[in-house]
């Protein structure tokens, strides 16, 4: 089963390209999100965030479902979008009506500002999922240590958290189907009434992660975690023409958000 | 090598002591298993070896552990590692990589080895575990024994003088544990690696250890050459451990003065079927090639139940990847039926399982539980005719007591107050629970039971249990097992998953045996046990009695009990 931010791994150029230039770049991005005020901009910014997952996917097609998984985190964020998008124009007392119903109206501005945050909102979240995706953790943590001079219990700590993600999920999963079996009844279509039912569940799901967290705490320590340092790293990462043009890219695109 | 000197520790907050002045020594180049019933001290001995007691568990220590003359107090569970490799039982906790050469550098560069080095070691390391071809492999794709595989290549990768391993083969299927221990036995022969490991299955101690270090209550009661450790079998089956049968087999034979004259104690000890076969070949002696097949031995057992059908499987199909997929099941269970069904890992008994209580819904074809069609249910509304017993029971308990989880499991399917509060007294009472007890403070083995106390204050049709076995020691799993037979003997359906022969022998009336998402043969218990190709096929090995009687030849078909055994040899 795999999360949206584990690991697809392939051979692409985005593949290939420098871990940290990756992080940096999807960190352009998102502030190039909050930067642009132009409905338009922002979404070129979403198509930008697709064309990487199609980069990144090595092929239009199957490839290593990248793009797939990307799809499918914007089709998740546009059914949020809506309902943030409502709940704003609703929300949002300010500017001219331009719909009145009774005592209550609908502003121009709300609208302008619900598409602004909902856009904003998709053209910041997928950059980081399509790098990160493309990118072994191990990789990111040895990069973190060797070039930010993070200290490696920090760096493996940020990678474990994201690899445990799926490792939580699939076990999440295996819980609410355990309780399902003993007839809690999760299919229903009430969201607060089935938030109602997953909540006393976070207790069975604390007590394994914990358990988890601890065996693996233990089994890094007994393959030497504590005594790594800077140099034990074996592997170079160099920073090659292409991580300069995707650099580029990326800052091109946070110029075009400051301006426009 | 390891010199352990009344060595006593007691975990911070904790009442009793976990290990007991324990004494013992290990040389070098052993192979010695620990066993012991849950909460024996096994794990905790483990870790007083490889450093993380005293360093990364703390608590009251005293006595002393030295490993290679140096004591552990005195040098950090990370630096013990280059001496000490560990090794544990929870497979997906112990790895950080994503694939399988990361895996094995991420110790490696710890540690600082020489770059030029590096090469050298992770291809051997590969090469010594069979497992040359995984090296660019995905973690993620491969099974639960080849990971195993992977975790130990990552130890050994470090050249460690001492191998500790906590239930290695505690998640794998009977076929990778065998695998694994054959790995170790090669490892301690070929590479003079002294291994220590903590163990439940005692069949695969008996077959591969050369000394045995027997816990009950944080002590060490007994320490040996296996053999002679053995002869206190029935100290050790007081105490919660389950012996191989071929050892009740030869203690009863013993005792009925079936064995040779003037034999020693030790004599007696076999490891394996075909050592028990050479024993009763020396006692019965001719008399077994000589005597044929005789019509008596044919094998006879229960055979359905013939009630009326709670569950009908008819043409199913279901795929979800390429590891789950099952293909044209047709099945009929009848009231009162106990059936168990067997095969290797992958072979597709959890999705059958989880076919029957709704969780998954047929691709083709259609599964009826007492009559209703399972994809116009909904798992809650199925979960009032099923009860499902996980292998996992913290999976299932999310309440702070005892009385509130068993009420729990009544309240959502919809049972009045009142009824609530007396079948949950009812259930207490059958139990013996302590109704204020905190689950997550009790042991697997009583968090088991509890899980199938909920199911039973339901009082299903129909009862599945997914390895209701693992985690428990011979005396809890015997507990829950008695419980499962008495509620089967009241009317109530059992379908079992179970990958122990020697349990499914004891309790299921009628078995199934799948293999790859089919289901290769159906029938009586015994029968099916005794189809030495259909077993075959299924990758499955007979019941350790029933293995004797094939090596003993056609005289002894339709023997599988120590009792049986003893008899048919009498008669000959």
């Amino acid at each position: 089963m795999k999360g949206f931010l584990d690991y697809l791994p392939g051979s692409s150029v985005l593949h290939k390209m420098h871990p940290l230039v990756k992080i940096f770049v999807s960190v352009l991005i998102c502030a190039a999100s909050f930067c642009s005020s132009n409905p338009f901009y922002l979404i070129g910014v979403i198509v930008f965030n697709v064309l990487m997952a199609l980069a990144g996917n090595a092929g239009l097609k199957k490839g290593n479902g990248l793009l797939q998984r990307t799809l499918g985190i914007l089709k998740g964020l546009i059914k949020m979008s809506i309902f943030l998008f409502i709940l704003q124009v609703l929300v949002i007392r300010q500017g001219d009506p331009i719909l009145t119903f009774g005592s209550f109206s609908i502003t121009g501005l709300a609208i302008q500002k619900a598409l602004l945050l909902v856009l904003r909102l998709m053209g910041a979240a997928l950059p980081l999922s399509i790098l990160i995706s493309v990118t072994n953790l191990n990789d990111l943590s040895n990069t973190m240590v060797k070039y930010l001079h993070i200290p490696y219990k920090y760096a493996f700590t940020f990678t474990s958290a994201i690899r445990f993600i799926p490792i939580f999920s699939i076990e999440m999963s295996a819980i609410i189907e355990s309780q399902q079996a003993r007839g809690v009844d999760f299919e229903v279509k009430n969201p607060f009434k089935k938030f109602g039912m997953i909540l006393p569940l976070c207790f069975p799901l604390l007590i394994s992660s914990v358990r988890k967290i601890e065996s693996t705490a233990t089994a890094a320590e007994l393959r030497g975690f504590y005594l790594r340092t800077r140099a034990c790293c074996t592997k170079s990462y160099k920073i090659s023409t292409r991580d300069v043009v995707f650099l580029l890219l990326g800052a091109v695109v946070l110029a075009g958000g400051i301006i426009l | 090598m390891i010199e352990i000197q009344e060595l006593t520790f007691k975990y911070n907050g904790a009442k009793k002591n976990a290990l007991d002045k324990i004494s013992l020594e290990i040389e070098k180049g052993g192979f010695v298993g620990i066993i012991g019933e849950s909460g024996a001290g096994k794990t905790t001995l483990c870790n007083c070896i490889n450093g993380l007691i005293p360093h990364h568990y703390t608590g009251d220590f005293y006595g002393s552990v030295k490993v290679a003359g140096t004591d552990t107090f005195e040098i950090d569970a990370g630096k013990l590692a280059l001496k000490v490799g560990s090794v544990f039982q929870d497979i997906e906790s112990q790895i950080t990589g994503y694939f399988v050469e990361d895996e094995i550098l991420f110790g490696l560069e710890n540690f600082g080895i020489a770059a030029d080095e590096i090469e050298n070691r992770i291809a051997s390391a590969l090469e010594t575990m069979g497992i040359s071809e995984l090296r660019h492999k995905e973690l993620s794709s491969l099974s639960g024994g080849q990971k195993q595989k992977v975790v130990i290549a990552a130890i050994l990768a470090l050249e460690p003088d001492i191998l500790v391993l906590d239930e290695p083969t505690g998640e794998l299927d009977p076929a990778s544990s065998v695998q694994i221990f054959e790995m170790l036995k090669k490892l301690n022969e070929e590479k003079g690696i002294t291994i220590i490991v903590a163990e439940q299955k005692i069949m695969l101690l008996c077959e591969f250890v050369k000394k045995l270090i027997v816990l009950e209550h944080g002590t060490c009661v007994h320490y040996g050459e296996i053999r002679s450790t053995l002869t206190h079998q029935r100290e050790m089956e007081e105490a919660g451990i389950n012996c191989p049968r071929v050892l009740t087999l030869t203690g009863k034979m013993v005792d009925q003065g079936l064995a040779p004259a003037g034999m020693k104690a030790e004599d007696r000890i076999c490891l394996n079927a075909e050592e028990a076969a050479e024993f009763v070949k020396k006692v019965a002696g001719k008399k077994i090639s000589e005597t044929a097949a005789s019509s008596e031995n044919k094998v006879t057992s229960a055979e359905s139940s013939g009630g009326d059908v709670v569950l009908e499987f008819a043409g199913v199909s279901f795929s979800y990847n390429e590891t789950a997929n099952v293909r044209n099941l047709n099945v009929k269970v009848h009231k009162g039926d106990f059936i168990s069904i067997i095969g290797s890992n992958g072979a597709g008994k959890s999705t059958f399982s989880k076919l029957t209580n709704g969780l998954l819904k047929p691709s083709t074809g259609d599964v009826l539980v007492v009559g209703k069609n399972t994809k116009q249910q909904k798992v809650s509304a199925l979960a009032k005719h099923i009860g499902f017993l996980f292998q996992n029971p913290d999976r299932q308990i999310c309440c702070s007591t005892v009385r509130e989880e068993i009420a729990f499991s009544l309240r959502n399917n919809g049972i009045a107050e009142d009824e609530i509060q007396s079948r949950v007294e009812k259930t207490l009472n059958e139990f013996g629970f302590d109704g204020d007890t905190e689950p997550f403070n009790m042991s697997r083995g009583q968090r088991q039971r509890l899980c199938l106390a909920c199911l039973i204050a339901l009082n299903p049709e129909i009862l599945i249990l997914d390895e209701p076995t693992t985690g428990l020691d011979y005396l809890e799993c015997m507990e829950v097992m008695e419980k499962i037979r008495s509620l089967n003997e009241k009317g109530t359906t059992v379908i079992m998953v179970c990958h122990d022969m020697e349990v499914v022998l004891d309790f299921a009336k009628t078995i199934i045996v799948m293999n790859r998402g089919e289901i290769l043969g159906q029938g009586a218990t015994r029968e099916v046990l005794s189809n030495r190709d259909l077993l075959q096929k299924a990758r499955l090995l007979p019941p350790q009695i029933a293995q004797v009687a094939m090596l003993l030849g056609p005289a002894f078909d339709g023997v599988f009990t120590d009792d049986e055994m003893i008899t048919k040899i009498k008669s000959l």
